[in-house]
Parts: structure tokens; C-alpha cells; sequence
């Protein structure tokens, strides 16, 4: 035993190398085979006669997923719900990490940590299930926007078109409500451990060379808080551009990626085509991140 | 000449503690002022106070005849040099240098121009495009310089800068942030706890404890009359004697200093000079440092004195044991004041 120790101590090479082992077959079988075999997947079609799918490599199905406009509009669908609701959780996310860093007492600290996790220690599905009956027609929220007078204003706000609909639970707007409280976290989280990262000293050498909170807050705060916000962003994009429960629960009837893609390995049986729609958010989610890239989101890493 | 700087009575509290306790002060124009401390003694407060990244409970802030003891950081005409330097990592060194003049809304050849210039000032013309991760401690402490006074201001606070700094660079700097204060002629002030940083450097020196000043001096009166057995300890490890022992030798109980270097070593049948106090003790220390040597010598009351010999062989080579007598001329004994603050 002694012996072996002192083997491996002194080839340090080979001792990372037997540790890395079983990590490295079950992230390169399970994970990387999987996601080539998907791959491998989407270049097939679907007989349209048989229903079966035709071993022969080809970008037919592909070609189906960019040019038939019903599912160019579920793309377009998809990704435009993923912006608005990165945007929405990073602008709701920079003040509550802003202030769980640098304002909070510990003990208030520990509390908005506790409270920021809390919800996603609970079942996904209740909450999706419970945000529906909150915003269905005769739910709590259009109650309580009815006792404070403000009932005429949704009633306006659901007409609009594209983002209304006969009642919150049935309309994009909910949908983004729903998907915005869900993806939270994920944008909170990282955000704070970028934030607790810039010392207190930068803010005040801001300040003490003439900067104005606001200054301060855009020449400092946020060009140091942007890998966090990146990062943030990351999880929420690719959340939202993924799911497929949300979308089947609250809101308007429109379908989404992970529906269809649901639906068609399912259902529908075309393997291919729920194949090339995966590899749309895979897409997606690499040219997002080369965009980040370019604009400095990562510099100060 | 007006006063810079003026502390009217301030006292900051944590809790319990008080930071800075009523403390009053004044700092004139071009002056270079240090504040020596222990840590925890006030010091850092004070600066961070006279900064205004701090607000005193009580008593008010003077800034050039003006209270500013409710104005923020940016309407304060003083900049800062922080411990850790504080440079903006996402920021190259000229931008850094430039954040003063670029927040004041200055047109870009202007603030290029200056910050260029002050680098130059600071000997890092060729590293404007750095960034600040990619200097030696040297260098970022010089950027960090040249990013307070491209503001101009009338007051430079400079808290613990040389800290980070090995033996050598900080002689260096200690000699330069001299020649830049005699040049400029703005006020320095030097937040330390190094005894001999603030002695070689300061116009004047507040020595600080637990949140007071204990004494406001220039350098040679807190070295030659330290006021209290704090100061006398803490600039330049005096020897302080009180109560029975000070009876014995001086005849009355109040305390007294002898600094080391005063201190004279005699074999015990040495016949004593006229005017001199003296004892007997035996050599428990020697530690050689090439112009002088430190002696601990344990008296038989127990006390422990150092002295500090230029020349040993004009002393007798006494060796560690060895039975001494001590000596000082009356004169050298300097009398302390007998409160000692709770």
C-alpha cells in the first residue's frame, strides 16, 4: 500500500490521470455520446409515407425546421420570450444582489439568500400549477388589482395584441411572469458572487475621485458586475429557450421548442425532427455566448 | 496660513466602541502630517472621516475653513491613496489615471493629455495601456498616486501606502512621496503604524490610542519628550520606569523614559559619574544588528531594559549572564505625564 502511495506520489501525472478516469468515461459515453447520437439524429428524415425514419444522412428535416413557417414562427416565439425574460431578470436581479451585498446587515443577508433559494427547493410543478390559478381570470391577482382599482388597467394591458389574452393565465404576459419568477435565481445568485467579488474600496476610490453614485454605478459597478450577469444570463436564455412545461401549463396556445420537440419524439414519433429541433436552442445559446464574448462580458474574469 | 484640515471634538462609535474619540486637531496648508498608531487606535477612521467615507456622531469636519462634515466623498476636495491601491481592474493604467478628469466630464484629449502627463510624473509613461493586474506593487502604488493628484487636490490622504512594499522600495518611496509633497506643496496626510515611516517623513506627528490622540508632536519633540508611557513606548521602544523602581532611582514615583540608545553598560565596581542614575542587572539578550547592538538586561526587581550600544568593546565584552551595571545621565530621564488614558 505504502509502496503504491509512494508510486503515485512521485508521477503525479498518472495519479490525475486514474482520478480522472471514471469521471471522463461517464461524461464522455453518457453526456457527449448522447448529444452525438442527437446529433447523428437530426441528419435523418422521416419517410412522410411510412412514417419511418430513413437511415441515409441528409439535411431535409433541418431545411424543415428554417424554412416552414410554422416553425420558424415557434423559433422566433422562443427566442424572443428568452430575451425578454433574460432582460427582465437581469433588471430585476442587479438591485436585490446590489443591495444583499452592500446594504444588507448579515443577518438581513441570510435571509434574501434563504429567500432567493427557498423556491427552488420546491417542486417545479407546484409552482407552475399554483402561478396558473394566481393569474387565472378569477384568481388572486386580478382580485387584488380589482380592490385597488387598477382592474380597468389589466383588462387594457390584456388587449393588447401578442403579449394579452382572455386572462393573464392564458396569455404570453403570464407566461413571461411565470418563466421571469422561475429562472430568478439563476440570474440573482451568480450576480451576488460577482458583486461580492469588488471591494469596497473601489466604490469609494469612485467616489473620492469625484464620481456621483449614479457614475459610479455604471463605471464601476456594472462593467465588474457583467461576468456575473453573463453567467446569470446563460442560465435564464438557455432555461427558457428549453422548456417545455411552462409553456404547456400557462399561457397562450403558441408552441415552443422543448413542446415540439416534446411532442414530435413523442407523439408525433419523428425522432429526426425533434432531433434538429434540440439542436436549435444548442445554436442559439453558442451564438448568445459569442455575443457576450465580443462585448467584454468576460474580460474581467 | 489657514488650517487644511480641522477635527472639531469628532467621535465615531461602533457599537460599543469608539473609533475615534472626541477628537480635535488641526492640519495646516501644505503640511506633512502623519498619524501613527497601533491598529484599532483611530487612525484609519480619522482619515476615512477627513475622506468622508465616514460620518462622525459628534463634533464636525473642516475642510479649508469649510465643514464638510455632511458632504459625500465627490463634493470633497481631497483624494485618497488606499491600502490595497483600489485601482479599477477593468480599466487600463491611463484610464485609471484618468477617472477624476473623465467623471468631471473633461474632453477626451484633455484627460488623455493630463493623465498622460501625471504618469509621466510618476516614471510610468510606457505602461499606459497596462493593465492594472500586470504591475508590480511598486508600480500600481505609483499609478494609484498619480490617480489622486491628477484632481489637484489641496489634501492628499495616504492610508498605510508603503505597507504592501518590500524593505527597499519602500525607502525609495518614502524619499520620493517627500520630494513629491515639497514640490507640490499640498498637504500629505500619512496614515501609518511604523514608527520610523512617520518620524523620517511628517512635518508633525499625532500618535493615536484607543481612539485619542496621545500626543501631537514634530518627530524630534515625540522622539526626545515623549509625553506619555504609550508614545515613549511605541516611537522608538523607550525604557518607561515607574512606581517603586522610579522611587528608587529618581527618588520619586513618577514615570519616566530613557531611550536604549542612552544607556551606557559598566562593569558593577565602575566608579559612577556624578548626575547619572543607576542600577544593577545581569545580561539576559545581545543580538548584533553591524552599527550597534541591542542589550536586554534583567534587573533583580525583574524589570527588563534595553540598551542600544554603539561600540561594545568601549563597554566591557560582557557576555549573556554576565553581572552590569546600568547608567544614564539624570538629564536623559524624561518625565512622563502620570495618566495614562482608561
Amino acid at each position: 500500500m505504502r509502496a503504491l502511495s509512494t508510486f503515485l506520489y512521485r508521477r503525479p501525472n498518472l495519479y490525475i490521470l486514474l482520478l480522472l478516469i471514471p469521471p471522463l468515461l461517464w461524461f464522455g459515453t453518457v453526456y457527449l455520446g448522447s448529444l452525438f447520437t442527437l446529433l447523428a439524429q437530426s441528419m435523418y428524415a422521416i419517410d412522410e409515407f411510412t412514417a419511418k425514419v430513413v437511415y441515409e444522412p441528409t439535411l431535409a428535416t433541418y431545411k424543415q425546421v428554417v424554412t416552414q413557417p410554422a416553425n420558424v414562427d415557434i423559433i422566433v416565439r422562443t427566442l424572443s420570450m428568452a430575451v425578454a425574460v433574460t432582460i427582465a431578470c437581469g433588471l430585476i436581479a442587479l438591485p436585490i444582489a446590489n443591495y444583499m451585498v452592500r446594504y444588507a446587515s448579515p443577518r438581513a443577508r441570510a435571509f434574501f439568500y434563504v429567500g432567493v433559494m427557498l423556491p427552488m427547493w420546491m417542486s417545479y410543478l407546484v409552482k407552475v400549477y399554483a402561478w396558473r390559478l394566481i393569474l387565472a381570470k378569477q384568481g388572486i391577482l386580478s382580485w387584488l388589482l380589482d380592490v385597488v382599482g387598477l382592474g380597468a388597467a389589466l383588462d387594457a394591458v390584456l388587449r393588447i395584441p401578442g403579449i394579452g389574452g382572455p386572462s393573464l393565465s392564458a396569455s404570453y404576459l403570464g407566461m413571461f411572469i411565470v418563466f421571469v419568477y422561475m429562472w430568478l435565481p439563476f440570474m440573482i445568485l451568480p450576480l451576488a458572487a460577482a458583486l461580492e467579488k469588488v471591494p469596497e474600496s473601489l466604490l469609494q476610490a469612485s467616489a473620492d475621485l469625484g464620481a456621483r453614485p449614479v457614475q459610479t454605478f455604471r463605471r464601476v459597478t456594472l462593467p465588474l458586475a457583467l461576468p456575473g450577469l453573463a453567467a446569470g444570463s446563460v442560465f435564464t436564455f438557455s432555461l427558457t429557450l428549453g422548456d417545455y412545461i411552462i409553456p404547456s401549463v400557462v399561457g397562450a396556445p403558441g408552441y415552443f421548442i422543448g413542446m415540439m420537440v416534446y411532442q414530435q419524439q413523442g407523439t408525433a414519433g419523428n425522432i429526426p425532427l425533434a432531433a434538429a429541433f434540440s439542436v436549435v436552442p444548442i445554436v442559439l445559446i453558442m451564438i448568445y455566448l459569442a455575443i457576450a464574448r465580443r462585448a467584454g462580458a468576460f474580460d474581467a474574469l | 496660513m489657514t488650517a487644511a484640515i480641522e477635527f472639531l471634538g469628532v467621535s465615531r462609535v461602533y457599537g460599543e466602541v469608539h473609533a475615534v474619540d472626541r477628537v480635535s486637531l488641526t492640519v495646516q496648508a501644505g503640511e506633512f502630517f502623519a498619524m501613527l498608531g497601533p491598529s484599532g487606535s483611530g487612525k484609519t477612521t480619522c482619515l476615512r472621516l477627513i475622506a468622508g467615507f465616514e460620518t462622525p456622531d459628534t463634533g464636525s469636519v473642516l475642510l479649508n475653513g469649510r465643514d464638510v462634515t455632511d458632504d459625500p466623498p465627490y463634493l470633497r476636495d481631497v483624494n485618497t491613496v488606499f491600502q490595497d491601491y483600489a485601482l479599477f481592474p477593468h480599466m487600463s493604467v491611463l484610464e485609471n489615471v484618468a477617472y477624476g478628469p473623465r467623471v468631471r466630464g473633461q474632453r477626451k484629449e484633455d484627460w488623455r493629455r493630463r493623465a498622460q502627463e501625471m504618469l509621466e510624473l510618476v516614471q510610468l509613461g510606457h505602461f499606459a495601456q497596462r493593465r492594472p493586474a500586470q504591475l508590480s506593487g511598486g508600480q500600481r502604488q505609483r499609478v494609484s498616486l498619480a490617480r489622486a493628484l491628477i484632481n489637484q487636490p489641496r489634501v492628499l490622504l495616504l492610508d498605510e501606502p508603503l505597507g504592501a512594499l518590500d524593505l527597499k522600495l519602500r525607502e525609495e518611496m518614502q524619499i520620493e512621496l517627500k520630494n513629491l509633497q515639497r514640490r507640490l506643496g499640498i498637504t500629505f496626510v500619512f496614515v501609518t503604524h511604523d514608527q520610523g515611516e512617520a518620524l523620517s517623513m511628517a512635518d508633525r506627528v499625532a500618535v493615536f490610542n484607543h481612539g485619542r490622540i496621545e500626543q501631537l508632536d514634530t518627530p524630534r519633540g515625540l522622539y526626545t519628550r515623549p509625553a506619555t508611557a504609550f508614545v515613549a513606548r511605541f516611537v522608538g521602544s523607550a525604557n518607561v520606569v515607574t512606581g517603586e523602581l522610579a522611587q528608587r532611582l529618581s527618588g520619586r514615583t513618577d514615570p519616566f523614559a530613557v531611550r536604549a540608545e542612552n544607556i551606557r553598560l559598566r562593569v558593577p565596581s565602575a566608579a559612577r559619574d556624578a548626575d547619572t542614575m543607576s542600577c544593577l542587572g545581569d545580561v539576559a539578550d545581545v543580538q548584533y544588528h553591524g552599527a550597534m547592538s541591542r542589550w536586554q538586561v534583567r534587573l533583580e526587581s525583574g524589570e527588563v531594559f534595553a540598551a542600544a550600544l554603539a561600540d561594545v568593546s568601549s563597554n566591557g565584552d560582557f557576555k549573556v549572564g554576565a553581572r552590569v551595571r546600568l547608567e544614564w545621565s539624570r538629564a536623559d530621564a524624561v518625565p512622563l505625564t502620570a495618566a495614562e488614558p482608561p
